[in-house]
């Protein structure tokens, strides 16, 4: 059999087809075909000569064929409209996007030769997925790479799948074991089913597996884009498998709109990933005001004061603290003070949270085998297909947390235990958070950061509440999504873990933070599920802060860190990520100073 | 930590300006239809509006398509050059005998001439599709040279050849991403060699 020459016109089962490019593969070749009659037209497809019958179609040769005015502007239109000059982007006209120019810095960044490693470090809500996208369909139509994987949290899979296939006509996989098992049965034995997905969206979580892991990184990506990258910052399971994929990816992007939490070891830590050679990382990052996209942002500061109930439970608290650290003296520092704060955070959170730790506490204690139980590692066999999320689960007691007199740290647990029952039966947030959204009647999502709290919650409540946690299996979760996004006025309750990355904005305007995140980035998280681009009326965002609290100190502690991470990142001044950390703690930002 | 950027904030809204019209020009449905039945031979239309062949005066319409291919034969990059040819006024009743006689007499002089005429498009061609090729094949060299981690001791079984074969597995695989490594290390470094191809006539107007 003859092989076709790029631009022949061919006739592939029974199909007509323009042939695109034809690359060598062992001892055959990989003809790419692109259709030229309708229902194929456009459509690009590959076969392997000569295994699959390619007959050339007898060409009219130079002869001109004279055609109609009609017919020759239809042609005119299409070649004008083709034609770009060198270094520019191919794909963005038929891409299904808006045309907003800080979207397509990335992309022809990478199409000019100026990047291979980029941070796409834009403000929440600015299209980095349509960034990472449009670099992928530039270099996928320049026949530069084919095989290109997008690790992302679990939940957002299927909202990546969606997106390159309707907005640039991209079939992506959305990867996980049940899927890779179906493959592999139809495959041979000993070959990796990874090869047969050329595009593939998987979640961290499930790579980052020791099974999986090998099978992943031994295919040659290409093009290897880490959502949500602040997740795989710092010395992790995480970022070990993102570095092992990313360090032999030709091309890697590293999304998240909240790069640097104020610790610069994680930032450092998170810019090198991927990083083979002294090749800067190249860093986008622009803000909603710089853009001049989004709508006005407003930010409600709540304070809570507390009932007698609830200031007792904080005040027992603080005597097991007190005890903690008369007990250990010198010893009570780093990651002592650091696990008393767990305890506090669950306080905050609610008065139910921390009652579950405290119980789990004592029965640990009396338990024989308590070591065992409090460090035994989970192992992932109720979640095979890599859906759940267990970072909003209660975080395990710490074992730095425990006095030398056994008895007297059980009275003191016995006394905060019967302290918080008695807070939780009335606590004041869920009284504010309900006066708020009887008064508000509108579609609203609620935030907290552990699961056991959003459960309390939604029992709770007055209002039915969709609960959207890290528990959920992925056809759960899409039924809450779907269910929020149909119905009007519905409330939903979600943790951090959950709801990262998820785009809420065409319905809900109204977020309510239940505790104030220790960390800034999660705090601009929650608020950017709402306020990103297609939002169109004014965000609110109300803070529940509880006087008199550890969590006034908080607001302080965000502030100072959102400070320094604009120090770092460099792009943005200090000034301006100061005022941004006054607009998203406090508020104390006029609105027209970042809606400009 | 080793970071940088890059102003192009000129360059992408001149690239939204140019899609938008981009857009605006493709009649989307019968367009995209068109661009697929892409034909083999060039377009000819015969003025026959008096308007049409009033701004013609004479002249004969070239659209020429000058491209860039890679190694596999896939175009890169292209450009239009229109032309207009003086012919006089032609009062022929056979025009289409005409323009079949006329295209092969004029198309070997105004290929060269076209060439010469995107002078400018072909060094950019060049410096961008160097630029692009050369950063590509430098990281695809670092990462085919980055030396192998091996994390996990080995210590073969007395009875058990289990951990032997996944040791074996494991090394195989090291071996086969090296090779793959140094491959397209190779092709990167290939992949910059474009190909010029002369101009190809697609579209006339002709008085």
């Amino acid at each position: 059999m003859q092989i076709p020459h790029a631009g022949d016109l061919v006739r592939v089962r029974r199909i007509r087809w323009r042939v695109v490019e034809v690359r060598d593969h062992d001892s055959c070749q990989v003809v790419t075909l692109r259709g030229v009659a309708p229902p194929h037209s456009g459509l690009e497809r590959r076969v392997l000569a000569p295994f699959d019958s390619i007959e050339p179609v007898a060409s009219l040769g130079a002869a001109p064929r004279f055609v109609r005015a009609i017919a020759w502007r239809r042609a005119c239109r299409a070649l004008l409209s083709a034609d770009a000059p060198p270094g520019s982007l191919k794909t963005v006209r038929s891409a299904d996007i808006g045309l907003l120019p800080h979207q397509l810095e990335p992309a022809l960044a990478v199409v000019r030769g100026l990047a291979t490693r980029a941070l796409l470090a834009d403000g929440v809500g600015l299209g980095k997925t349509i960034q990472a996208g449009l670099v992928a369909a530039e270099l996928i139509a320049r026949g530069a790479i084919e095989r290109v994987l997008v690790l992302t949290p679990a939940g957002l899979r299927d909202q990546w799948t969606d997106e390159l296939s309707r907005r640039f006509g991209i079939r992506a996989a959305s990867v996980d074991g049940p899927l890779l098992r179906r493959v592999a049965t139809t495959l041979p034995i000993g070959v990796n089913p990874w090869i047969t997905l050329p595009i593939a969206v998987t979640s961290v979580d499930y790579v980052k597996r020791a099974e999986v892991l090998p099978a992943a990184a031994a295919c040659a990506w290409e093009l290897v884009v880490v959502d949500e990258a602040h997740g795989v910052a710092g010395d992790s399971d995480r970022r070990a498998a993102a570095q092992a994929l990313a360090s032999r990816a030709a091309y890697v992007l590293l999304l998240t709109a909240t790069p640097h939490s104020g610790d610069r070891a994680a930032f450092a830590s998170l810019c090198s990933l991927g990083a083979v050679d002294a090749t800067p990382l190249v860093v986008f990052r622009r803000t909603r005001s710089a853009v001049g996209v989004g709508t006005a942002r407003r930010i409600h500061l709540l304070r809570i004061r507390l009932t007698s109930g609830e200031r007792r439970m904080h005040a027992r608290l603080s005597r097991l603290g007190a005890a903690l650290r008369a007990d250990l003296g010198r010893d009570f520092r780093g990651d002592t003070v650091l696990a008393l704060s767990v305890l506090h955070k669950r306080a905050l959170s609610s008065a139910w949270s921390l009652a579950r730790s405290v119980e789990r506490r004592l029965e640990a204690l009396s338990a024989t085998d308590a070591e065992d139980r409090d460090t035994q590692l989970a192992l992932p066999f109720d979640d095979v297909s890599g859906d759940l999320v267990r970072a909003d689960e209660p975080p395990p007691w710490p074992a730095e947390l425990r006095l030398a007199d056994a008895g007297r740290e059980r009275r003191l647990l016995t006394a905060l235990l019967e302290a918080a029952r008695d807070a939780s039966t009335s606590e004041t947030k869920v009284r504010r958070l309900n006066t708020l959204l009887r008064r508000t009647r509108e579609q609203a999502v609620v935030f907290t950061e552990y699961r056991d709290t959003l459960m309390h919650l939604q029992r709770q409540l007055t209002r039915r509440a969709l609960v959207l946690h890290g528990g959920l299996a992925r056809g759960e979760r899409s039924a809450v999504l779907a269910e929020f996004g149909e119905t009007p006025g519905a409330l939903l309750l979600a943790t951090d873990a959950a709801a990262e990355g998820l785009n809420l904005q065409a319905r809900c305007r109204l977020i309510v933070n239940l505790e104030l995140p220790w960390n800034p980035m999660r705090l601009e998280q929650r608020i950017g599920r709402v306020d990103r681009i297609g939002q169109t009326r004014t965000v609110h965002a109300f803070h529940l802060v509880a006087a008199g609290t550890r969590e006034v100190r908080i607001l302080e502690r965000l502030r100072a860190r959102v400070a320094d991470a604009g120090a770092d990142i460099g792009v943005v001044s200090p000034l301006d990520d100061e005022e941004i950390a006054r607009h998203i703690i406090t508020g104390d930002v006029s609105d027209e100073h970042h809606n400009a | 930590m080793n970071t940088t950027t890059l102003d192009l904030a000129a360059d992408a809204v001149a690239e939204a300006r140019r899609a938008a019209s981009s857009r605006a020009i493709e009649d989307s449905g019968r367009t995209s239809a068109w661009t697929g039945a892409e034909h083999d031979s060039t377009l000819v239309l015969l003025a026959r509006r008096r308007r049409l062949r009033r701004a013609l005066a004479g002249q004969v319409l070239l659209v020429w398509r000058i491209a860039y291919e890679d190694a596999c034969g896939r175009r890169i990059e292209s450009h239009l050059v229109p032309l207009l040819v003086d012919v006089g006024r032609q009062s022929t009743p056979r025009r289409r005998a005409w323009v079949r006689r006329l295209l092969p007499e004029v198309e070997p002089p105004l290929r060269t001439l076209v060439n010469h005429a995107a002078a400018a498009w072909h060094a950019d061609v060049v410096r961008i599709a160097s630029a692009f090729s050369s950063v590509r094949a430098a990281r695809e060299r670092a990462i085919a040279a980055q030396p192998r981690v091996r994390q996990r001791l080995f210590q073969p079984g007395l009875f058990d050849r289990r951990s032997e074969r996944a040791r074996q597995l494991e090394m195989d695989a090291d071996s086969d991403a090296d090779r793959q490594a140094r491959a397209r290390a190779a092709a990167a470094e290939g992949a910059g060699v474009l190909s010029a191809r002369g101009g190809e006539l697609l579209l006339v107007i002709a008085p």
